[in-house]
């Protein structure tokens, strides 16, 4: 969403009009701000919004009226411009109708992301979609496409009919049509950056914005695209004390006989700035397209990770459980999970995803989703590992991973806890009195060896007992001189703790980590389980 | 990364291929990965299992594992109050030695190790440090 | 993980399939002692196929060749990779052992 925002910034001090972005959460909810320049006040009420495509609405919000439109896609997002009262655009509707198709495309992957996820933890059997939408938010959107997008909206805009996008090419030193209106691309010559009869060239070498009237002579290797009065505007890239040239936009045909105005001349230029960047951002991504798209991968398996985990309260009122997770800067596989079954019992899952990175955090989702149907399917930990395992064997088998696991059946009515460890470090029982009880690895993670897992049982003290489980990376936790953190300190912190809630050991646990590591990097996820039944 | 397994025998070659999985990812020499680490932490698996958890299969074993680009990491960690590493070794160099059965484990992740050693962490573990060459 | 045995003439060949450690050592102890109990007193021990040898895999080696000499016979090894040769060379275990190249050289020895 940081090019949300920016795009919203600029927007706001080019055109001296604020804008902003809202959302309503997929299955209803509270309107929020997505990102808005400058903040507001207040939110407008909801069914004030417009619901129509390309209807715009002037509603009322906090103390101001503000321009809004829907943007299209099966997401709710709106655009608002305002408050009208300080907006200085002469024709805010116009300039809405620019902003909107801006900024659906900024949201696009995001939501897409988010789609995604949500798709997963509903069937995991439509894993394989994921990977494909992987592969398309992966793909680096080609330059020409994005520029041919963006010179159609840009001339419906101004009332061009007209136009090319001209960019660089740094081995020849020509100016290249990457897109083109009323002309194919691939047809327009290139142009020397220092022809000096050509506009283009001269707009790219002063960086300074051209107009040329209709009565002034048209240049043969700009003839394609010029149809009376053409604006040519730099294309630049902006990185704090440095504007480089990276190419030109030109834009003719105008419908009226009048030349472009000076709100187009902005206009262009604010929108040629934006350009600037996508090229950048291309010639980066192509320059490291590799780390790039690692970069990605971490970012949607992360996000599809954090989206995936439970709210502790669906357990309540059995279970008073108090879960966290901090994602390290590379993917790890951690994951809990939590299951209300019937009778006052309730199921507490902690797992760990051998390796990084999305593989990870797909065979994470798959056992995240195998686990929910598996769980409701059967009391017995040892039955339940053994189903997921099955549903599992095969991706694990391919991808060479394991998944160290654990998993609990507290029931507080018979208080009896019966669990099953395929590998899994940290689990403990602490009881009221402090005794620490290690649930030990019945069996090595699941994934390893071919055997079936099988289960324990031990009392549990309803409403006494904590059900303590941790993923080494906490206990593995460095400090600045490579120290582990270590098992005992996590446990004597809860040990001393014992009597709060599950949520105030979790906070008092962090505080002590973050005391520990201070600004160390991580290196992998930290998670940790506390259940009180 | 950090595994529980039960204190048998029996997981130890499936722990290995792990770290033989690891060590070829992370490029390391396959020398190291075919019989460096895989001899080395059988050694350390074992003298963990059998000594250090007494066989007990009431108890478990620890592996962990932490590589950077550089070295990787293993330890191995037991819940026995720790066992004399040298006690049992012998000088395979001495003709003396030659036709004992016994002896050469912790001689031999000494001698495939960059470095080994025994501390007291959570239980009794023995580390053992590779590094690039 | 297994170990194959197959006779050539008088010779009792043991192929090792995998990793030869402590958790399966003694499966193989007792395969060749039941060998040498049918009277087999040639054996060859051939790591064509094997990956990697503990100590205790080591110590099994030596003391079935104990074995084998006490009752007259010889236990020969054969097709050492060179990581398992400088396994036997660390441990000097190349200078208690016949070592052959190949296993036809091998079985030509006896």
């Amino acid at each position: 969403m940081k090019e949300l925002v920016a795009i919203l910034r600029a927007f706001h001090q080019t055109m001296r009009c604020g804008v902003s972005v809202w959302t309503e959460p997929a299955g209803g909810g509270a309107l929020r701000v997505v990102a808005a320049a400058p903040a507001l006040d207040g939110l407008p009420p909801r069914q004030s919004l417009p619901d129509g495509e390309g209807e715009q609405l002037r509603v009322r919000c906090g103390d101001s009226e503000m321009l809004v439109a829907r943007v299209p896609g099966p997401w709710h997002n709106w655009v608002g411009l305002g408050p009208m009262a300080a907006c200085a655009a002469d024709d805010p509707e116009r300039l809405l109708a620019f902003m909107v198709p801006v900024v659906a495309q900024q949201l696009q992957a995001a939501m897409e992301v988010e789609a995604a996820a949500n798709e997963l933890a509903e069937r995991y059997e439509e894993i394989n979609l994921l990977y494909t939408t992987s592969e398309i938010l992966g793909r680096t959107v080609s330059l020409g496409e994005a520029a041919r997008t963006i010179l159609k909206e840009i001339s419906e805009t101004v009332g061009a009919r007209r136009g090319a996008i001209l960019v660089h090419d740094r081995v020849t030193d020509t100016l290249q049509a990457v897109a083109a209106l009323g002309a194919a691309s691939e047809e327009i010559p290139p142009i020397a950056t220092d022809d000096p009869h050509s506009v283009s060239a001269r707009v790219f070498r002063t960086q300074q914005l051209v107009q040329l009237e209709a009565d002034e002579p048209t240049y043969a290797p700009e003839s394609d695209y010029r149809d009376g009065a053409m604006l040519s505007v730099p294309i630049l890239w902006t990185a704090p004390d440095i504007g480089l040239p990276l190419g030109v936009v030109n834009l003719s045909g105008r419908r009226s006989t009048q030349s472009f105005t000076a709100g187009d001349h902005k206009l262009v230029a604010a929108i040629a700035t934006q350009i600037g960047t996508a090229i950048q951002n291309a010639r980066l991504v192509r320059e490291s397209l590799s780390q790039q798209r690692l970069l990605q991968e971490m970012q949607l398996a992360h996000d599809l990770q954090m989206r995936l985990l439970p709210r502790v309260t669906v357990v309540a009122p059995d279970a008073v459980v108090a879960a966290r997770v901090v994602p390290a800067e590379s993917v790890g596989g951690d994951f809990y999970h939590l299951f209300p079954l019937a009778a006052g019992r309730t199921g507490v899952m902690i797992g760990d995803v051998s390796g990084h990175g999305y593989r990870a955090a797909l065979i994470m989702a798959l056992a995240m989703s195998a686990a929910a149907i598996h769980a409701q399917a059967t009391d017995d930990p040892g039955q339940m590992l053994r189903a997921m395992l099955a549903s599992l064997r095969e991706e694990l088998e391919l991808t060479e991973m394991y998944i160290s696991g654990f998993y609990a059946v507290l029931d507080c009515n018979s208080r009896v806890l019966q669990y099953a460890n395929t590998g899994h470090p940290h689990a403990f029982v602490v009881s009221v009195d402090g005794a620490v009880d290690r649930l030990h690895a019945l069996d090595p993670p699941l994934g390893m060896v071919e055997d079936p897992p099988s289960a324990a049982s031990r009392e549990w003290n309803s409403g006494g007992d904590l059900l303590v489980l941790f993923t080494d990376g906490i206990s593995d936790a460095r400090d600045r001189r490579g120290r582990r953190l270590g098992e005992k300190a996590v446990l004597d912190t809860i040990i001393e703790n014992r009597a709060a809630t599950p949520a105030e050991i979790v906070e008092r646990v962090f505080d002590m980590l973050s005391l520990h590591t201070g600004d160390t990097p991580r290196r992998d996820d930290l998670t940790l389980v506390i259940t009180r039944s | 990364m950090s595994i529980e397994v039960p204190n048998d025998v029996r997981y130890i070659e499936s722990v290995i291929g792990l770290i033989q999985y690891e060590c070829r990812l992370l490029d390391f020499p396959s020398r190291y990965c075919a019989l460096n680490l895989p001899v080395a932490l059988s050694e350390a698996l074992s003298n963990a299992i059998l000594r250090g958890n007494d066989d007990d299969p009431e108890k478990a074993v620890n592996v962990s594992l932490s590589a950077t680009t550089q070295s990787i990491v293993i330890e191995v960690r037991d819940e026995g109050p720790g066992f004399d590493l040298e006690a049992s070794t012998h000088d395979p160099a001495d003709p003396a030695n030659l036709e004992r059965e016994d002896g050469r484990g912790v001689f031999l992740m000494r001698a495939l190790m960059d470095r080994v050693e025994q501390f007291d962490d959570d239980g009794n573990v023995v580390r053992l440090t590779i590094g690039r060459p | 993980m297994s170990f194959a045995i197959d006779k050539q003439g008088d010779i009792v060949v043991v192929d090792v399939e995998g990793q030869l450690i402590v958790g399966n050592r003694q499966e193989l102890k007792q395969k060749v002692l039941d060998e040498l109990e049918k009277g087999g007193r040639k054996f060859l021990v051939d790591f064509t196929q094997t990956g990697y040898i503990d100590s205790s895999g080591l110590g099994v080696l030596v003391s079935l060749s104990k074995k084998i000499r006490e009752q007259g016979g010889e236990l020969r090894l054969a097709n050492l990779n060179d990581d398992l040769k400088t396994l036997f060379e660390l441990t000097k275990l190349d200078t208690l052992f016949q070592i052959a190249d190949t296993r036809e050289r091998a079985l030509e020895s006896f």
